[in-house]
């Protein structure tokens, strides 16, 4: 389709032109393609520009000369049927002239009724558009595609930018200033960047909803209320100790003991001074386990709260507990007769200690022993990452300057490097100990060892690469003469390179077993290589070898 | 509108914690383990210093006082009984707890009662319920145990997932839902209601979008004939002949199978061999698993020599992808071999000719006369002295259920001679009443016949321009319908007739839409997944996501109206019956 150039028409004709008459009708016109209604041909041609322009895209497969021409064709016989629907009444000429109408030039038919503002949206301002020069590249990254005919030349009607037809195929709704404004803009053609960056379009956050302000609110009510419950049973126990206590110091004075049944007897009193008991009569059942009392299950009061349960082992809703344990978990108070024992409903128990008790294990508990390695673990991490930072740093100071100063500070950190590098094996490997398997623990202390494997693969292998690297730059690199150190190094290095034997060994082995033949040759070509290297420290080494 | 992405900042956010860093476990449930095990990997998680994973509803689990636990279940009763129990006796330090949709108020009153230890550090919801196979597919739902009506739990199973899963793709849809479909109807009625006026309408204040995304809920019954034909792409045969389920494949009944190869992940994510190929037909899939073996063969050569420290430096460092390489090659091999015996074994030229020809041509007394001899087992006329073993009962009923399904208003119609000849051939009365229960569920009087688009059978499609690349490939000339159907849709042209606004819907705008999700009832298949995926590459600025129930090949789709509605055909009518 040969699209309109825009700018002043040069071949507006140069005549001076009555005042036209308003027409009696409107004239109306409709779309071909959408059946808008519009107001005057200018406005239709703008329409199909602006929305149509694009429409042989929607056919699946180009559109060939033919087709283009047929749909032209098609496009002016509507057009032509369209305007002989006209009102009879207006002259040819002037519907012509009508057609011309436009913005740019009003003062041409200043009479003519101006168009309509478009009811679908704004009209999107062209200020910003760029002037094509005749010799434009589609300004997206990937095409520049010489802009021409065949191509299209087509501003992006948000950015402005020049671009082929393939790279305006998208649409957005823009507002009068070319901005996005999804409500109440117009459908616009655009480039794929100023489609993409509609908000929120390309978001890959999905929605959340976070609902622990509420979970709180309604916690802290149940928290208070179990507060309250703890504190009144906390305060029944230590009036009832100390009421204990007064009777026991009172037994003490006495000079003979034979009377301790009678404190037995004020001991029971004071028990029922504490909390009110419910009668026998008003339970049949235990609160807690709803057996029926009988017989067998026999009524017992729990000393704090006063109620009747049972006292049945098996679901143990009641026990007798002996003060004192009571006393040590409570802090605070001491009971003079630790042994006495006061039966106490599993519902109290809970309410007095369970808090207490929780705390008490959450940070009294002693760390196991694969936390204690794990968090040592991580240190090392960090440690190790520090130093091959700090490794690979020396190494572009050596390639740099090789010299003595530098290669010694490079041999520093490799060393403190390798040294941290088998810290660090060693203890990851003492994570393996027989524990049962399947235990939870196992299960911890496995992935722990997955972890630290990978991550000693992972940084093992980057070492070993800035070491090879630095030894290609400078083969000589360790000093000819060999210093204590030099030789624990030479050692260690010489560990290492027997530890990958080894463990090319073990992949052998398992290629072997799961019959990938074709792994094998080269991790053979590969051991060769670290004996000759082990070969070669060892020589080195010479009477200092092991 | 990027599954994957989606899932992995989900994932994200549960696993990492507001508070420090420590040695965490993460508890799960039947709903969420699969959901999370299609998107991370063990790695993945220990990277975030998950070192144990268990089930919420594993009661012997011991207690690990020093340990911070990430709780991550669905808020259905038999989890929320399990986490309920788990506050009240807490075994870990602290609970961070995670939901995959919406939690009931009074579920969480419950639990904030049941934590008077004060051990809950987090609640928060994360709309992950539902399961992500891939970019632009899901599985949301659970089966029914009728298919033409709805259950009250499949149907709040069907509506909780798509709620999620609007919500994770921030989607405040316009849904528009089958005509002749009471199912998606209903379904469509439900999802506007929680979407406009639930509990959870609320969160779907989202900033309007120039065109609301579409949710188009379209029914299986409308096209019987997609799963039914077998198809010729890699991730379609792998679950026609194979199965997949989760993205894994069971091999461990293929025969002379290693040991290590007897489960195999095809995550097209973790798999960029696998990515490449899903979407690649047969022909195609041969050529690139070649390149690929070539590939690899090229770098085993290449480590073979070993001469100098470099060749060994990257030795070490390769070997590691260089095992991923030479197992991920074998496991593409063993599943190219497989589906090639697979393809022989069934004979399934010949049956995939004669299917195609049923599914795209009107040629009846040619399609017959093929059909019956297949059926028959007699030999092929053009090579008549080659034998073949018979044709599979499985394959046949199908065929004969395609027929019935093309030909049910054909005046020459035969499937009753044809359930006969079966009958006589020693098939069971059940296995053959399969045929008149996908008549029943999608015969031509239960399909949406639209003013549009005339028809499933693709000739039709050949009328509207759509079949353009039909004679590309003789065993791939059918286009599933869903593809001309979403295509209308995003040409803003899909008939408001046959494709009602669900009521309590985002108003219907008369516009090409950009974002559309499909949703099919009774379940997708993997060929539909692909031509989405096309349709999404070949028109620009549109994204489609699409999902259902289940995938289904053709042996779960057959087995499926079998349960659903049983037939036995015993009487022998006379095969000259319809004839005349």
């Amino acid at each position: 389709m040969k699209r309109r150039v825009l700018g002043p028409r040069t071949d507006v004709p140069d005549i001076v032109v009555p005042p036209t008459p308003k027409p009696q009708h409107e004239p109306e016109l409709e779309c071909p393609i959408c059946g808008l209604k519009v107001l005057s041909m200018h406005q239709l041609n703008r329409h199909l520009d602006d929305e149509h322009a694009n429409a042989s895209e929607e056919v699946p497969g180009t559109l060939t000369g033919e087709n283009v021409e047929d749909l032209t064709g098609w496009l002016r016989k509507k057009v032509v049927s369209q305007t002989s629907k006209l009102p009879i009444g207006l002259p040819s000429k002037l519907v012509k002239l009508d057609s011309l109408t436009s913005p740019e030039y009003p003062s041409l038919l200043a009479t003519s009724p101006s168009p309509q503002p478009d009811t679908r949206g704004p009209k999107v301002t062209r200020k910003h558009w760029r002037n094509p020069s005749g010799n434009d590249f589609c300004h997206f990254p990937r095409c520049r595609k010489l802009l021409n005919v065949r191509n299209g030349s087509v501003n992006c009607r948000r950015c402005g930018e020049l671009f082929c037809n393939e790279h305006t195929a998208f649409r957005m709704k823009l507002d009068s200033l070319a901005e996005y404004s999804p409500v109440d803009g117009t459908w616009c053609r655009c480039c794929e960047s100023c489609f993409n960056s509609k908000p929120g379009y390309l978001d890959t956050d999905g929605a959340t909803r976070d609902l622990f302000t509420q979970f709180q609110t309604s916690r802290q009510r149940i928290v208070d209320q179990q507060g309250l419950k703890t504190n009144q049973l906390e305060n029944r126990l230590v009036k009832l100790v100390a009421r204990f206590n007064e009777i026991d110091l009172k037994d003490e004075g006495r000079v003979f003991k034979f009377f301790a049944s009678s404190s037995l007897g004020q001991k029971r009193a004071a028990e029922r001074e504490v909390v009110a008991w419910a009668s026998d009569a008003s339970a049949t059942h235990c609160h807690l386990c709803f057996k029926m009392f009988g017989v067998y299950v026999r009524k017992h009061h729990c000393r704090l709260c006063g109620k009747l349960v049972c006292g049945d082992e098996m679901t143990a809703c009641s026990k007798e507990v002996p003060l004192g344990k009571l006393c040590e978990r409570l802090g605070g108070v001491q009971a003079r007769d630790p042994q006495y024992v006061i039966r106490v409903c599993l519902g109290c128990k809970d309410g007095l200690l369970k808090r207490r008790n929780f705390i008490r294990e959450v940070e009294k508990s002693e760390l196991p022993e694969y936390l204690q390695i794990y968090h040592d673990l991580t240190t090392y991490e960090k440690v190790i990452i520090i130093l091959l930072k700090k490794f690979q740093a020396s190494l572009v100071l050596v390639q740099g300057e090789p010299l003595d100063s530098t290669i010694i500070a490079a041999n520093k950190s490799r060393g403190k490097l390798v040294e941290s590098l088998q810290a660090y094996e060693k203890l990851a490997k003492s994570l393996k100990v027989a524990v049962p398997e399947g235990s939870d623990d196992t299960k911890i202390r496995h992935s722990i060892l997955q972890h630290a494997t990978w991550f000693f693969q992972e940084n093992g292998g980057k070492f070993k690469r800035y070491w090879l690297e630095m030894a290609e730059v400078k083969p000589d690199l360790p000093a000819p003469k060999l210093t204590k150190k030099q030789i624990r190094e030479a050692r260690e290095e010489l560990m290492v390179y027997r530890e990958q034997m080894f463990l090319i060994g073990e992949m052998i082995d398992t290629a072997k077993k799961q019959r990938r033949f074709d792994e094998i040759p080269p991790l053979l070509d590969n051991l060769r290589d670290l004996e000759a290297m082990c070969g070669d420290i060892e020589a080195k080494l010479g009477e200092d070898g092991f | 509108m990027d599954l994957i992405a989606t899932a992995n900042f989900y994932v994200n956010k549960l696993v990492t914690s507001d508070r420090g860093t420590s040695i965490k476990v993460l508890l799960l449930d039947d709903h969420t383990a699969p959901s999370i095990s299609l998107c991370a990997t063990q790695s993945d998680l220990l990277k975030h210093e998950i070192y144990l994973i268990d089930k919420l509803a594993n009661t012997s689990r011991a207690a690990m006082r020093h340990l911070r636990c990430i709780v991550y279940i669905k808020p259905e009763p038999a989890s929320i009984t399990a986490l309920l129990a788990e506050l009240r006796s807490p075994r870990y330090a602290s609970y961070e707890l995670n939901f995959s949709n919406a939690v009931r108020k009074s579920d969480l009153e419950k639990l904030a009662e049941s934590d008077d230890l004060e051990v809950v550090t987090r609640v928060s919801e994360v709309f992950t319920d539902y399961l992500v196979l891939d970019r632009g597919l899901f599985v949301a739902g659970s089966g029914t145990a009728r298919a033409d009506a709805w259950e009250k739990p499949a149907l709040d199973a069907a509506t909780q997932n798509l709620s999620a899963l609007l919500l994770s793709l921030k989607c405040k849809p316009t849904i528009r839902y089958e005509r002749n479909s009471k199912m998606a109807a209903k379904l469509a009625s439900e999802l506007g209601y929680a979407v406009h006026e639930g509990d959870l309408s609320a969160l779907f204040d989202f900033p309007t979008r120039d065109v609301a995304p579409l949710l188009l809920i379209l029914d299986r019954k409308n096209d019987p004939i997609t799963p039914l034909l077998v198809p010729w792409t890699f991730q379609s045969m792998v679950h026609e002949f194979i199965g997949i389920r989760n993205n894994t494949v069971d091999l461990s009944r293929v025969p002379g199978v290693a040991k290590d190869m007897e489960q195999v992940v095809l995550n097209p994510e973790t798999d960029a061999f696998y990515r490449e190929a899903m979407h690649l037909n047969f022909g195609d899939l041969g050529d690139k698993i070649k390149a690929y073996v070539d590939q690899y063969k090229a770098k085993t050569n290449t480590t073979k020599k070993l001469d100098t420290l470099q060749d060994m430096k990257n030795f070490i460092d390769e070997f590691p992808e260089f095992r991923r390489l030479s197992g991920n090659v074998s496991k593409h091999m063993t599943l190219a071999l497989e589906l090639d015996r697979c393809i022989n074994a069934l004979r399934i030229w010949e049956v995939s000719e004669l299917e195609q020809s049923l599914a795209c041509n009107d040629n009846h007394s040619v399609d017959l006369q093929e059909l019956e001899r297949l059926v028959l087992n007699h030999p092929n006329p053009q090579t008549p002295q080659q034998v073949t073993q018979p044709l599979s009962v499985e394959a046949k009923i199908r065929l004969v259920a395609l027929y019935a399904l093309r030909y049910e208003k054909h005046a020459g119609n035969q499937v009753r001679r044809l359930e006969a000849l079966l009958l006589t051939q020693g098939v069971e009365g059940i296995t053959v009443g399969t045929i008149r229960a996908v008549l029943a569920y999608a015969g031509a009087s239960q399909r949406l016949e639209t003013t549009g688009e005339a028809s499933v059978f693709s000739k039709a499609n050949a009328f509207m321009g759509l079949g353009a690349k039909q004679s590309e490939n003789l065993y791939m000339q059918h286009v599933p319908r869903v593809e001309a159907v979403v295509t209308q849709a995003i040409r803003g042209k899909l008939a408001v007739r046959d494709y009602p606004v669900g009521k309590h819907s985002v108003e219907l705008v008369a516009d090409r839409v950009q974002d559309v999700i499909v949703y099919v009832v009774g379940g997708i298949t993997y060929e539909e997944a692909r031509v989405l995926h096309n349709l999404q590459g070949t028109n620009k600025g549109v994204r489609i996501v699409a999902g259902g129930n289940i995938v289904h090949n053709s042996r779960t789709f057959m087995q499926r109206r079998h349960r659903v509605k049983g037939y036995r055909v015993t009487i022998v009518e006379n095969p000259d019956e319809k004839r005349l």
